[in-house]
């Protein structure tokens, strides 16, 4: 007895590798299985239906042991459809429409995480770095650092204490009630010429070059700018960060690519720290300027700074053409000093 | 379909054995005989994975990284359900609920384990850890995977035993646990500021060479514990190579690493020398680095392809592969280019055509008529060693 559509197909018993041709129909709830011997009646729920697809065969695997399946895949889609309706997954994935669509929310997504996500999430994750991993961090890549050739400094010590007094009596007078542990370290440039710099590590430590202060011998009141600058840096837990963010957007490129990742994965990441790390210099930027208030230096001191950079560097480039400073640096510096000068009248 | 005749005598003695101990009448013994040589094919096309796969990332996305499983379920359905074995599609059955439990596993594992490597202690214990627990979850995925794979209604099996998963594992895993384990000391002493010594360094250079020797033999140990245990009814796999031919590719494929590196050190001296601006620098190395990395990529999937499967076979079916490199090579070349241009949207494109070639390339060789073949009886696996062959990158390459 054949009810509403009955379609011809391959039965496998699951036991045997031999196929059977047999008849199968829907009668309310179940699926009936006849022919070649067979004789099977199953609940359709209890089937696991293939999905609609356009290529590939079709198989149906049936409740202990058994399969059916059919060469026309055609002719089972509009016969698996009187019976059972199909998952809302399975309709994407067949209508282009719906899959552009699909493509412009990953896409959107995968951008936004890129620009927002990131920067949010690796500004999370460095609340929840203990302070011990944070400083065991910091010491590796000071060793690090020490290791690549930088010397340990020529100053005299009078001037390194100098130095670290003012810097600390005023970081002293603009965060009375609470100050973030830091160290000061004096170093020079070895084989690898680092120039005039200052930058902090994770875990609080302060790195200074004998270069920077000797650009800045006659302004001490610029390299206490610029290590207020740096300790705004160790507020943040920036350096953290932005090991956090390059961890993150290297995972993100990596599962976008797979097997390419390691060729590009560099270079979309090392564009995005640049443009991070500008956000990042502009929340230091901020605690400096609060140290300068509060210790009534004027921020026109740290316009001498990017003056005498920008001077050396131009100096640096006519002996050598390959140490460039790079592209995205020249409008983000003039961006800082705007800053710096808006600062020093703000606060007139 | 072509019929032919062309029989060695050992499957034919095999064959002959089978059938009267099942007590066949003639007849079908002699139609038994008829042999014919089939290819794979594949019918999966790159649009139609595109879409699959986007409405995957979109759904993998949108539940942050829980769907993945069910991703992953439904990929290995497109893949089985559209590779055809004599006119029979093989079938994915894994229950992604299954295989969900195992993700969560893994992922916890991973997770400890990331933790651990910050202390000396976690450093030197995690990785022996994972190295004791790493062959159980292998042979755990190759069960499930297997189990869950069919062909004409017949799941295969994987028969290796746990045991055999350890000892196929050794050659790889106690070399690696000593080069791993002397650099967490090294990099301890040198965290500590402690002068590493003499000793110290040796002992990690001498772990390290050490690895790098026994690759291939581990290779060779892993190939042959997965190619002597596969099953598919009354008939289970075996693996007619030695560790030989293992260490010819794996010099070969270090000589080609070799000259690529020579290359690619040709191609930034030339560009240094011709003083290009950087960005013509950075295009012209990029492109470089990329064809030395697919002509490696390429040479070891072919090599080891070709090697692995054309020394398997059943007692009544062979298997052959011909991958050939050049076209390979090509392929590959296309989809890592295109993949990177696309921003990673070629991908499913890529996966594609890369499976397709490389399954095309793979001839069996079996009897005309298999229609007596009988189940061995299938067994339901634990799907955490599947998600644990997932996550760290080992695939049964079916």
């Amino acid at each position: 007895m054949l009810d509403s559509k009955s379609i011809e197909l391959t039965y496998f018993d699951g036991h045997n590798a031999k196929s059977h041709l047999v008849h199968a129909y829907f009668k309310e709830s179940m699926l009936h299985i006849e022919g070649d011997g067979i004789n099977r009646v199953v609940a359709i729920a209890e089937v696991d239906w293939p999905e609609r697809q356009r290529h590939g065969q079709r198989q149906a695997s049936l409740p202990n042991a058994g399969l059916l399946t059919h060469h026309d895949s055609v002719a089972w889609d509009a016969w698996v459809a009187t019976a059972r309706g199909e998952s809302l997954v399975v309709s994407w994935q067949q209508s282009w429409s719906k899959t552009l669509l699909a493509m412009f929310l990953v896409v959107g997504f995968v951008a936004a995480g890129w620009q927002w996500g990131i920067p949010l999430l690796a500004r999370g994750v460095v609340h929840f770095v203990p302070a011990e991993i944070e400083q065991q961090i910091g010491r590796e890549s000071l060793k690090q650092i020490q290791d690549i050739g930088l010397l340990p400094s020529q100053l005299p010590l009078v001037q390194q204490q100098k130095i670290s007094q003012d810097f600390n009596a005023a970081i002293a007078v603009a965060y009375p009630s609470q100050q973030v542990p830091h160290t000061l370290h004096f170093l020079r440039s070895g084989k690898w010429p680092i120039g005039p710099n200052a930058f902090a590590l994770p875990g609080g430590d302060v790195v200074l070059t004998d270069e920077l202060v000797e650009l800045l011998h006659d302004s001490p009141e610029t390299v206490t700018a610029i290590l207020a600058h740096e300790y705004g840096h160790v507020i943040h837990k920036h350096s953290l960060q932005l090991a956090a963010e390059g961890t993150l957007s290297s995972a993100l490129v990596g599962l976008m690519l797979g097997d390419v990742s390691s060729w590009v994965a560099s270079v979309p990441i090392m564009l995005q720290q640049m443009a991070y790390s500008r956000d990042l210099e502009r929340e230091a930027d901020e605690e400096s300027i609060k140290v300068m208030h509060a210790n009534r230096i004027s921020t026109e001191v740290m316009v001498l700074f990017f003056e005498r950079i920008k001077k050396q560097s131009q100096r640096h480039n006519a002996e050598d053409e390959t140490l460039s400073i790079s592209f995205s640096s020249h409008p983000a510096d003039a961006e800082r000093i705007a800053r710096f000068r808006a600062a020093a009248k703000s606060n007139r | 379909m072509s019929q032919n005749n062309d029989d060695t005598g050992m499957t034919r003695e095999g064959l002959a054995a089978d059938n009267s101990a099942d007590g066949q009448p003639p007849g079908v013994q002699d139609e038994a005989l008829y042999r014919r040589t089939v290819q794979i094919e594949f019918a999966g096309t790159g649009s139609e994975y595109f879409r699959i796969w986007i409405v995957n990332v979109l759904l993998i996305i949108g539940t942050v990284g829980l769907y993945w499983p069910f991703a992953k379920a439904r990929r290995l359905r497109y893949m089985h359900g559209n590779t055809f074995i004599d006119g029979h599609a093989l079938g994915f059955h894994g229950d992604p609920w299954k295989m969900f439990r195992g993700f969560l596993l893994v992922a916890a594992m991973g997770l400890v384990y990331g933790a651990s490597s910050r202390s000396l202690a976690g450093a030197v214990v995690a990785p022996i850890l994972i190295g004791l627990l790493w062959p159980a979850l292998w042979r755990a995925s190759l069960q499930f995977r297997l189990a869950n794979t069919s062909w004409r209604g017949l799941r295969f099996q994987f028969m290796g035993s746990l045991s055999n998963a350890y000892r196929a594992m050794l050659p790889l895993v106690l070399p690696w646990l000593l080069m791993i384990v002397t650099a967490a000391f090294l990099n301890n002493t040198h965290e500590m500021g402690d002068t590493v010594s003499a000793g110290m360094m040796t002992s990690y250079a001498v772990s390290s060479i050490v690895f790098g020797l026994m690759l291939p033999y581990g290779f060779y140990c892993i190939k042959n514990y997965q190619h002597s245990n596969y099953g598919y009814a009354q008939e289970q796999t075996r693996f007619l190579q030695g560790a030989k031919p293992f260490y010819v590719v794996g010099l070969k494929v270090f000589g080609l690493v070799l000259l690529m590196l020579l290359m690619l050190g040709a191609v930034l001296g030339g560009l240094f020398a011709l003083g290009n601006a950087p960005g013509v620098l950075g295009f012209v190395l990029s492109l470089s680095y990329l064809v030395a990395l697919s002509v490696v990529a390429a040479f070891f999937q072919t090599r080891l392809q070709n090697l692995v499967w054309s020394a398997t076979e059943t007692k009544s079916v062979k298997l052959n592969s011909d991958l050939e490199f050049r076209k390979y090579f090509g392929l590959t070349l296309r989809n890592w280019l295109l993949t990177a241009l696309s921003l990673g949207l070629y991908r499913p494109f890529a996966v594609i055509a890369a499976a397709k070639m490389r399954l095309e390339a793979i001839q069996i060789d079996l009897p005309a008529n298999i229609d007596d073949w009988v189940s061995a009886g299938a067994s339901m696996q634990d799907a955490s060693g599947e998600a644990a062959g997932d996550f760290f990158g080992v695939d049964v390459g079916l």
